[in-house]
């Protein structure tokens, strides 16, 4: 832990009277081979019982705040994939304040056989970057059917600024325990999701403070495609509430949190390191009469082209003039750079601190550090967003699972001559379907027998669709440069052959700004069959293949798009003189979400244009809002798999 | 065996910051940028200069690696975090890593100073092994810097060195490899791969031995290219090694002169393990013989207990990678690595008075073979042999899983084995043999019927060889609920409304029965029809089309397993239709490879049937054209569909 850590200090131990540590000799009891329910018997894997335990108290002898956590667990395994799964463990590592205190494990064979874990079977690992050192094992005697057995308990630092514990998953849990105890004047609260039991306070206990919660026969959730997985997960919430010492309630708090944030972000920026950001102002080319987008986008592009990020916590990364020289700094380094850099630009701007949505939502109403994760910047004046630590990312796009999701902005204020920072939750929106577009217009001729289309591609990508690629074109080599390029194209078909292809804005700084564009001249007989005289030409396909979404089985999760998106398809086809072209109409597609107020969210259309020999397809499709209850799951299939319908329609050509 | 981690000296104690003069940076970056367009970074310098003697009764081998990149892009920050990588059988020492960045028309150098030692997890393979990595940092690191590493290895175990390659994933500006061996020292080398011609060799005496050099000048990056055998097949590289030495009291140590060499010392470390019969062990194979009446049912029961019962979990720190570990603990933990199954096998089939070895092999990684290289490089895995009693050899590999018995594990086929202790000589070497592609089949047929514009029916498919082993293995512990979204997939064609109305799978995770799919499925939106015609593409399953191997390729193709292919469809014509057009046949012959495209109307269906046959391992560049002579032939025959006429 260093100081740029976000802490919070509480002064929890002033009043604790002598606590025992309950668990620091936990043990399990006799080993035995349990039954498992008659339900689970076909299962390739059961957990028998997971049991999590987190004791808070006062080290007497280091007078420190700190907690131990067992965790244990048990069980069955009924298929070979099951056995490699779980027949080697990697235990916590220690390192720091956090240490390894105890583990043990065994085996438990269908007859009966125990097995304890033998000494050799265990190995320890170090790393002086981290300064940790970590244990694993492997689990001997395991047969089909055996009953495999660990626990281990960690000491650590107390966290109890929030955390998340998700104990269901896509194996079945018989039985899940969960207990919390901490001193007798401190109060924790609680926030369970996707039908978890609430938790009990044990009123019976008076010398300690101790929750649980038990859960039976969970049963698994496997991912869906479309869906968010973890965060519909049966999970626990868990941070300090309140010390009936002091009689102070909502211990951790978002304001908090501002304050340290801030002065993580914008204290000890010394003399030398204003000189250093000048520099950085000066070579990023930055003059007083760019305007403010392009003085933000200058200024990260060139920090990030210069200045890599490691995932290490050396003192030097911290300082920014260091760092700077180093060419190389952290994520938090990252971040107190650009932050100081728009400072002295006199850039109005806040940090955002968010957390990954696909892990947990930000909830507003149970103030937490736990959603305290990843850093951004927002630029009020003119409102859009920037991910410090995102190095294929520039302004205005950020990865899509810090959207759609609420995030603490602070901002500068003083009051009463300090400066500080204030924390305001707000909801940093998903960007409209028109910030993420895919255009496409292609215009294709026949060869005069009929077995091959001149193809002319013009493909435009904005948003995600091209953040993907622009900064890549910058890595590879050109060798890899040409493979990239026909990979663009070859979207449509791996079958056909590129004669020409051009790409514009393929680089880093268009990132955000300009579109990806290719051009292509094609030739190809992908797209045609024959039947003796007659030619089936496979229009659909010209938007090349598109997925089909099945329902297999019963759906379970909630749709969840990653972000908005809009496709924009025109194909032009020049019918060669004399021919005809039978069924025209089955290129009219349309399906669409319609919202209860009648607007709609999401469409798939398409429909044609006939003059002369030359027809033109127009094929809209767009998504404009992210989540749909299960309920609506149908209609979003509906539309997804109309543009997959649009592939699979052929005109039947004849003279 | 003493870790290297406590002996390590480091040369740089501050960050040492001085001006040196060398060529304009500018000027230098601009040279290479041209000479090497687009790439990130370039190696002006990969030297290894190694030094050998002999003192007293012991040989040392030292190897001094001498390293220099210039990085030509803004991307170069990003490759700031180095690691050097080792094992208890090296000693890295020396360690001076330091870095010019250019300022104005000089470099400023700065020298690293922080290393950090972490044990290596590696990839997962291997659950435990002693590699380490050094981990440092170059400051600094942007367009136009170069970075220079020197450090030297000892070698703890002189059969561990040598190799050095003359092309890498980046270009090599200058490359040597220089060897100092004293007369009293006897070295072997061997080169391998591709454009070996460019590498310039010269042996030079000095007093009291020679210097052998090989250099490389102006060597492009080497290409990364799809679905190619190791590098080391192709990539120009040079192995060396030591054949024997004289000590100083005259004495002759031989370690690699030849295969017998090799198979002295590999015998010397593991004559020491315990492979006394446990009685578990005992149990097992008294077992077996009191109700397996047959040898070679007895040695096909040990096999298949070993590879069920056994769970693959690696042990490879220092020797430990070498020799097996005791037989009775293996058959105890349930687990071991390679040479665990495969002493594991030996020692039980011996017991039970059954003609079994020891053997040490190479994987198809490795191209060498041990006539050609007797040194450790040319072997990476272990297994045992058994003898029929006719003299054949059947080669158990217990690590795959899933194998039927008889069948070599795929990626030792056609390899060279190292048979310990047979017919009263200490090795004999045997060729493991490729399977043909006609025992690796994958047959399937469907008989279907047309609904307005799905077409649906039954099929049935058939899995031998290398097909089934690896659809067991694939689908064998896929749940329930899951193993028909499985079969959707591994069975889709058409297009992706493919829908699998109902499967079953016969003799799923058995090695030794037929595998077989029989069920029922459909295809919506697939005919096409237009007023009172219908059209039905009948190449359901597309596969090969696009298998075009690129026209600038350089490198062999590699495929798993020789392998044949028969896709039937007989399609029935509706009640008042009639078939108006059918494609012509087509096909297409290589000694290597085939395929053939045939139509029939017989009675009221209409019968197709595609056969392809890849019949080779390895296929090498004189053979591209023909092969995509064959893949552009059959993409036309892909785009012919049948017409059928209402009557």
């Amino acid at each position: 832990m260093n100081k740029y850590t976000l802490l919070l200090t509480l002064f929890l131990l002033q009043y604790t009277c002598t606590q025992a540590q309950e668990n620091i000799d936990y043990n399990w009891s006799k080993a035995q081979y349990d039954t498992i329910s008659e339900t689970y018997q076909k299962e390739n894997e059961v957990v028998i019982l997971e049991r999590k335990i987190m004791e808070y108290y006062n080290d007497k002898t280091t007078n420190s705040f700190n907690q131990l956590d067992i965790f244990h667990k048990k069980v069955q395994v009924n298929s070979d994939d099951a056995i490699s799964t779980y027949n080697t463990l990697y235990l916590p590592a220690s390192g720091g304040n956090k240490e390894l205190v105890a583990y043990k494990a065994r085996v438990i064979t269908k007859e009966g056989k125990v097995r304890e874990l033998s000494n050799e079977a265990v190995k320890t690992a170090k790393d002086e970057e981290s300064e940790s050192e970590y244990k694993y094992l492997a689990f001997e005697g395991v047969e089909l059917g055996s009953q495999l057995e660990f626990f281990f308990v960690v000491r650590n630092t107390a966290n109890y600024t929030g955390s998340m514990y998700t104990y269901q998953s896509n194996v079945v849990k018989q039985r899940v325990e969960f207990k919390l105890i901490a001193p007798a004047h401190l109060w924790f609260a609680f926030k369970t999701f996707n039908e978890a039991p609430e938790v009990e306070k044990d009123t019976n206990e008076l010398d300690f403070t101790v929750y649980t919660f038990l859960d039976e026969n969970v049963s698994k959730l496997k991912p869906e495609p479309w869906g968010n997985y973890r965060v519909n997960l049966k999970r626990i919430l868990y941070k300090i509430d309140a010390n009936i010492a002091t009689g102070k309630r909502n211990l951790v708090k978002f304001g908090d949190a501002s304050q340290n944030v801030f002065a993580n972000t914008y204290n000890n920026v010394s003399k030398a390191d204003k000189k250093t950001l000048a520099k950085i102002i000066k070579n990023a080319k930055i003059s007083a009469s760019d305007s403010e987008e392009d003085k933000i986008f200058k200024l990260e592009h060139y920090v990030k082209k210069n200045i890599a990020i490691v995932d290490a916590s050396m003192p030097e990364l911290y300082d920014i003039t260091k760092s700077v020289g180093l060419k190389y700094t952290n994520s938090i380094g990252m971040v107190r750079i650009m932050a100081n850099a728009f400072k002295e630009l006199d850039i109005p701007h806040e940090i955002v601190i968010t957390c990954d949505r696909e892990e947990i939502r930000f909830e507003e109403d149970f103030e937490s550090y736990v959603y305290l994760d990843h850093y951004l910047f927002y630029f009020p004046n003119i409102k859009k967003y920037l991910d410090p630590n995102s190095m294929f990312y520039r302004l205005g796009i950020i990865p899509s699972e810090y959207t759609f999701n609420k995030g603490l902005f602070i901002k500068e204020v003083t009051v009463a001559g300090y400066t500080t920072g204030a924390g305001r939750v707000k909801y940093i929106e998903a960007p409209g379907k028109d910030n993420c577009y895919d255009k496409m217009i292609v215009t294709t001729t026949f060869s005069e027998d009929l077995t091959q289309n001149k193809i002319t591609l013009y493909k435009e990508a904005f948003g995600f669709y091209a953040t993907s690629f622009q900064p890549i074109f910058e890595l590879v080599d050109p060798d890899q440069k040409k493979e990239l390029q026909e990979a663009l194209v070859k979207f449509l078909s791996e079958n056909i052959t590129i004669d020409k292809v051009e790409i514009e804005n393929d680089n880093s700084e268009s990132v955000g700004r300009k579109p990806l564009i290719t051009r292509a001249e094609i030739t190809s007989a992908a797209f045609i069959e024959k039947a003796g005289a007659k030619v089936l030409f496979k229009v659909g396909d010209l938007i090349g293949p598109q997925a089909e979404l099945y329902t297999e089985e019963e759906r379970k999760l909630p749709v969840e798009n990653d972000y908005n998106r809009s496709y924009h398809r025109t194909i032009i086809v020049h019918i060669p003189d004399g021919y005809t072209v039978d069924n025209l109409d089955d290129i009219n597609i349309e399906k669409s979400i319609k919202e209860d107020d009648g607007s709609v969210s999401a469409l798939f259309k398409s429909s044609y244009q006939k003059e002369g020999n030359k027809i033109t397809v127009i094929a809209e499709e767009w998504y404009d809002k992210i989540d749909y209850p299960v309920e609506k799951f149908e209609d979003y299939r509906a539309v997804i798999n109309a543009a997959a319908d649009f592939n699979k329609v052929v005109w039947v050509i004849h003279r | 065996m003493m870790k290297p981690i406590k002996t390590l000296v480091f040369t740089g104690i501050l960050i040492a910051v001085q001006i040196v003069s060398a060529q304009n940076p500018t000027d230098e970056l601009a040279n290479y940028k041209e000479k090497y367009p687009g790439q990130s970074a370039i190696f002006l310098k990969h030297n290894q200069e190694v030094t050998i003697k002999v003192k007293g009764e012991d040989i040392l081998i030292s190897s001094t690696f001498d390293e220099q990149l210039l990085f030509t892009d803004d991307n170069a920050s990003q490759f700031s975090k180095k690691n050097i990588y080792f094992s208890s059988f090296f000693e890295i020492k020396n360690v001076n890593a330091f870095i010019e960045v250019p300022q104005g028309t000089k470099y400023k150098k700065a020298v690293v100073k922080d290393f950090k030692i972490i044990d290596d997890r590696g990839d997962g393979h291997i659950f435990h092994d002693d590699v380490q990595k050094i981990n440092f940092y170059y400051p600094g690191l942007g367009a136009g810097a170069k970075t220079t590493l020197k450090y030297t290895q000892e070698y703890k175990e002189p059969r561990f060195f040598g190799r050095f390659r003359f092309a890498l994933g980046l270009p090599l500006d200058e490359a040597e490899f220089v060897v100092h061996v004293p007369d009293n020292v006897e070295l072997g080398y061997v080169m391998f791969g591709e454009n070996t011609e460019s590498v310039h060799f010269e042996k030079k005496p000095f007093k009291g031995g020679n210097t052998y050099t090989w250099r490389v000048k102006d060597v492009d990056a080497l290409k990364s290219e799809s679905s190619t055998p190791n590098y080391r097949y192709y990539a120009p590289h040079l192995q060396v090694f030591v054949k024997s030495y004289k000590t100083a009291s005259g004495k002759e140590v031989v370690l690699q002169k030849d295969v017998a060499g090799l198979h002295d010392w590999y015998t010397s470390i593991i004559k020491d393990v315990d492979n006394t019969i446990s009685e578990d062990i005992k149990a097992i194979c008294d077992s077996i013989t009191s109700t397996v009446a047959d040898e070679e049912e007895r040695v096909k029961s040990v096999f298949y207990w070993v590879q069920d019962n056994i769970k693959y979990i690696a042990f490879e720190a220092g020797l430990e990678g070498f020799v097996p570990r005791k037989a009775a603990d293996i058959c105890e933990k349930r687990y071991g690595d390679c040479k665990d199954m495969g002493n594991l096998i030996t020692v039980m089939l011996k017991y039970m008075g059954i003609n079994a070895h020891f053997t040490w092999i190479g994987s198809r990684d490795i191209p060498y073979s041990y006539d050609k290289l007797p040194t450790t490089a040319s072997d990476n895995h272990a297994i045992a042999t058994y003898i029929r009693p006719n003299g054949d050899p059947v080669f158990l590999d217990a690590t795959s899983r899933l194998l039927p018995y008889g069948m070599p594990s795929g990626f030792i086929q056609g390899k060279q084995a190292l048979v310990n202790d047979i017919n009263g000589k200490p090795f004999d070497l045997l060729a493991v043999p490729v399977i043909p592609s006609e025992a690796n089949l994958y047959r399937d047929s469907s008989y279907l019927k047309i609904q307005d514009k799905e077409i649906g029916g039954v099929f049935n498919a058939m899995l031998t060889g290398y097909f089934q082993k690896r659809f067991n293995e694939s689908f064998v512990d896929v749940d329930k609920d899951r193993l028909k979204k499985s079969m959707k997939s591994y069975l889709s064609r058409g297009n992706n409304t493919f829908s699998l109305n109902d499967f079953e799978i016969s003799n799923l995770g058995k090695r030794d029965e037929k595998l077989e799919i029989n069920g029922t499925y459909a295809i919506k939106s697939y005919v096409v029809t237009s007023g009172n015609e219908m059209y039905v593409n009948l190449n359901l399953d597309r596969f090969l089309e696009n298998d075009e191997l690129k026209e600038d390729r350089q490198f062999p193709l590699e495929h798993q397993f020789k392998a044949r292919y028969n896709y039937k469809v007989v399609l029935e014509v509706p009640a008042g239709y009639e078939v108006q057009y059918v494609p012509e046949n087509t096909a297409y012959k290589h000694a290597l490879f085939s395929y053939s495209i045939n139509y029939n109307v017989q009675g009221n269906s209409v019968v197709y049937e595609m056969e392809h046959d890849a019949d080779f391992l390895l296929l090498e560049k004189e053979h591209f054209n023909s092969w995509n002579e064959m893949i552009k032939s059959i993409r036309k025959a892909y785009n012919e569909t049948i017409s059928l006429k209402q009557k």
